[in-house]
Formats: C-alpha cells, sequence, structure tokens
C-alpha cells in the first residue's frame, strides 16, 4: 500500500466560541468540554484560533472542581488539591516547551500549555468525583495513627493518584488524536520523559503540601 | 384523574428498581440475620437495602466521571440508572437466595452451643452467594453497558470492572461501618448497637481496608478468639438477668397490689 491510498487523520471540528462562552456559564458544559472529547480538544490546539477563551476555561476547570476534595481536609485546606495539580502543571510546563524547541518539534508556549492543562483539569474533575467517597471514608474511619493502621489520608493518597492518572491518561487521548507537532513521535517521546518529571514535581508538591 | 394516573405511572415507573432493589435486599437481610436471631434479623432488612444505597450514591459521581473518561456518552442521570439496575440486580439475585440461606440459618442455629457455632460455614456460604450474585449482575451490566452506550464489549468491560473496585472500595467500608451484620452464636441475646463504626474487629482492624490487609498477610486469627467470643456472649449476661430482675420485680408488685 502506497502513501497515496491511506486514509487521512480526520480532523474533528475546533469548538465554537459559543461553545465555549456556553462552557463559562454552565458547569455541566465545562465538564463535557474538558472530559468530553478530547480530539476537539486537540483540534482546538492545532486551530489555535480560541486558545485564549480555553486556556481560561482550563484554568478554571483545574481550580474549581478541585476545591470540594480539597475542603475534606478542612476549610483552610481547600486550596491545596488545585495547588497541587495546577501548580506542578505550571512548574513543569516551561521545560515541555524548552525541550520542545530544542528538539525542532515547532510548538508554541500557549497550545503546550492548554495541552498539558488537561491533566490538572481532568484530575481536578476525577477529584470532585472521589470527593463524596473520601467524605464517607472521613466519616467511617478512625483518625488515629500507627504503623499498622491504613488511614483515610492514606486512601486519599490512592485517589489523588487515580484522578492524577486519569488526568494524564486525557493527555495522552489528546495527543493521539490529532497530529500536533511537527515530528508527532518525537513529541510523544518528549511528552513521555517529561511525564517522569512531572510526577516527581508532584509528588514532591504533595508532601510539601501535606497530602500525602 | 388522567394526568394524575400519568404521573403515578411515571413515578412508579422510576422508583420501580429502587423498590424492587429495597425488597430484594431486606428479604436476603432477614433471611442472612436470622442466622443469629430475630433482633438481627429485623434489623438486617434495614441495614442491607442501606448498605446497597448507601454505596450507590456515594460513588455515583465517579461512576459517571469513569463512564465519561472510557467514552459511554451518557448523562449522569442515564449512568445513574444503569448503576442502580446492576445493584437491583444484585438484590433480586440475593433475594431469590433468601429462602436457602433462611433455611441454613435454621440449620445452623439448630446445631451445638459453643461460642463459634458454625459462624465460619454460614458467614463463607453468604459470601459466597453474595459473590455469584456479584458477578452475575456484572456480567449483565457489561452486555446492558455495550447496548446503551454503544461502545464496544471491551470498554463495556472496562467500565464494569473500574465501577466495580469503585464499589468495592465504597461498599467495603460501608459494611464495616455498619457491622454487625451475622454475630457470634455466643452473643444471642445480646442488644447490639446498630452501627459497630469503628470499633475493632476480633483481629483489631477498624476498618474494611486494615481488614483486608490483616487478610492478605495471613494474619492468624487471636490464640484466644474462643475466650474472646465467649467473652463477649458473657457480656450480655448482666443485662439479661437486670431484664430477668426487672421482669420478676413488675410481677411481685403487681401481685402485692391484687
Amino acid at each position: 500500500m502506497n502513501a497515496a491510498d491511506r486514509t487521512p487523520v480526520a480532523v474533528p471540528a475546533p469548538h465554537e466560541r459559543e461553545e465555549l462562552e456556553a462552557a463559562l456559564r454552565r458547569p455541566d458544559r465545562l465538564l463535557e468540554l474538558v472530559l468530553g472529547a478530547p480530539d476537539r480538544l486537540a483540534a482546538d490546539v492545532l486551530a489555535g484560533a480560541q486558545l485564549p477563551r480555553l486556556l481560561v476555561l482550563l484554568l478554571l476547570a483545574s481550580t474549581i472542581f478541585a476545591l470540594p476534595y480539597g475542603c475534606i481536609f478542612g476549610a483552610a485546606a481547600c486550596w491545596k488539591v488545585a495547588t497541587l495539580y495546577l501548580g506542578a502543571t505550571l512548574i513543569c510546563v516551561p521545560s515541555l516547551h524548552v525541550f520542545a524547541t530544542y528538539l525542532g518539534l515547532r510548538m508554541r508556549f500557549a497550545p503546550l500549555l492548554t495541552l498539558a492543562l488537561a491533566i490538572p483539569a481532568v484530575a481536578g474533575l476525577f477529584s470532585l468525583g472521589f470527593a463524596p467517597i473520601l467524605g464517607f471514608l472521613k466519616a467511617t474511619m478512625s483518625a488515629a495513627t500507627g504503623p499498622d493502621t491504613i488511614s483515610w489520608r492514606s486512601l486519599s493518597t490512592m485517589l489523588l493518584v487515580a484522578a492524577l492518572a486519569a488526568g494524564i491518561a486525557q493527555l495522552g487521548r489528546c495527543l493521539s488524536a490529532v497530529p500536533i507537532g511537527a515530528g508527532r513521535r518525537g513529541l510523544g517521546t518528549l511528552v513521555l520523559g517529561w511525564l517522569l518529571v512531572f510526577l516527581y514535581v508532584t509528588a514532591r508538591m504533595a508532601s510539601v503540601l501535606e497530602l500525602w | 384523574m388522567h394526568a394524575v394516573s400519568l404521573i403515578v405511572s411515571f413515578v412508579a415507573g422510576r422508583a420501580r428498581p429502587l423498590l424492587e432493589l429495597v425488597a430484594g435486599a431486606a428479604l436476603y437481610g432477614f433471611a442472612a440475620g436470622f442466622g443469629h436471631d430475630l433482633h438481627y434479623a429485623s434489623r438486617d432488612m434495614v441495614k442491607f437495602p442501606l448498605l446497597l444505597l448507601v454505596t450507590a450514591s456515594v460513588g455515583a459521581t465517579s461512576a459517571w466521571l469513569v463512564a465519561l473518561l472510557l467514552g459511554l456518552e451518557l448523562g449522569f442521570m442515564a449512568t445513574q440508572r444503569l448503576a442502580v439496575a446492576l445493584f437491583r440486580d444484585v438484590a433480586v439475585l440475593l433475594g431469590s437466595l433468601a429462602p436457602i440461606v433462611f433455611f441454613l440459618a435454621c440449620v445452623g442455629r439448630g446445631r451445638g452451643d459453643d461460642p463459634r457455632g458454625e459462624y465460619d460455614l454460614f458467614l463463607g456460604s453468604n459470601m459466597a452467594a453474595i459473590a455469584l450474585c456479584g458477578t452475575l449482575a456484572l456480567l449483565r451490566q457489561v452486555r446492558r453497558l455495550s447496548v446503551a452506550g454503544t461502545i464496544s464489549r471491551t470498554r463495556a468491560r472496562a467500565i464494569a470492572l473500574l465501577w466495580l473496585t469503585l464499589w468495592l472500595l465504597v461498599g467495603g467500608q460501608a459494611a464495616f461501618w455498619m457491622r454487625p451484620f451475622f454475630g457470634y452464636p455466643a452473643t444471642r441475646g445480646v442488644r447490639a448497637p446498630w452501627f459497630l463504626g469503628e470499633e475493632p474487629d476480633l483481629r483489631g482492624a477498624t476498618n474494611f481496608f486494615e481488614a483486608v490487609a490483616q487478610f492478605v498477610r495471613r494474619e492468624a486469627m487471636p490464640a484466644d478468639l474462643e475466650q474472646r467470643i465467649g467473652r463477649l456472649g458473657r457480656s450480655a449476661e448482666p443485662r439479661r438477668s437486670q431484664r430477668g430482675r426487672s421482669a420478676e420485680l413488675r410481677s411481685r408488685k403487681a401481685s402485692r397490689q391484687r
């Protein structure tokens, strides 16, 4: 089979301005935007027309959705989970951009940031989903700690890791949906390496924030 | 009048799976609790449906998000209906096993008076029944998911497995917190609290996850298990004798009045 016979990858339509504005007004639309169609999110990055709006929406989602989970640690700690995911991403994105440029992948900062923000947005969303579970565990489990005890805090670590895994999976889905970057394979390898650094930073930040 | 009947039929249609869930779980709860005594049976009639409802509702949001992540494009309520259908299936299947469990409970109660009696056998057979019903309901759910969400069977399987993990996490802890469901034969007559909550079990676990960890590590039961269970039973004696004394006092008072 020669190259001409290959069917081209169908690039999905990017979000319209009205759709993004609706997502700003309605949380269910925001949720759908963040989680529902990773291929369209990637198409937005590729088109680049609505990036500022999309960036605001993803930042908003990363912050707001993570608040309820943080509240379970106490009202004063409600910001911690949002800071964990968003902070680690924002710290690590510049390095991704510099490395991508260095390797000749020709990607601008804003599209890379938008793609990377899929991680904290989806992780924040999953933490929202896990919040009732953690609340239930906290209400039904002893607060005592010891060498052989399993507390709700140790289970929270597991849930936070699961939420982060969902965020990383979403980034993977975005990247596999459309051909982003000049050398797609190169970007995939770079992102894999970057994820290792990102995970290390996240783990350190979680210990600093006393989330695990 | 027509509108009223429409509303009634709508509510009945929506509430039916929930009612079936409660009825099935209550029936099974009664049979399982009867292995101990009527007191446990009546409580388990409430506790088993409550356990299923708590598990379904606490894990609801995460179940929906997991389904969305794996490409099941259904709304929140539609996903919840599918989830409730799974719990309804488990409850109905368990309810159908209630006569068998009731028979086993009666047989177990009739055998011996030692502190543990046939507790382990009865508990084991109930765990097997729950596992069987759960597996059957899950297999049916996979089919239901692939039809409702028009997704591949592999994806439906992945969603069902993730849901199972979520509900085991919640349901396991809920079940631990809502103890006692079965109760050792030695504790018959003891007015146990509705929920033991964080109180340590006989091996010292204060939650479901510690109990699982102890099971995985194959930690041995305490050497003085029989004595401990015996003590649980004896702790009821003063209360029982006090009740007996007060009944005696009441009858004496009545005869004096006469």
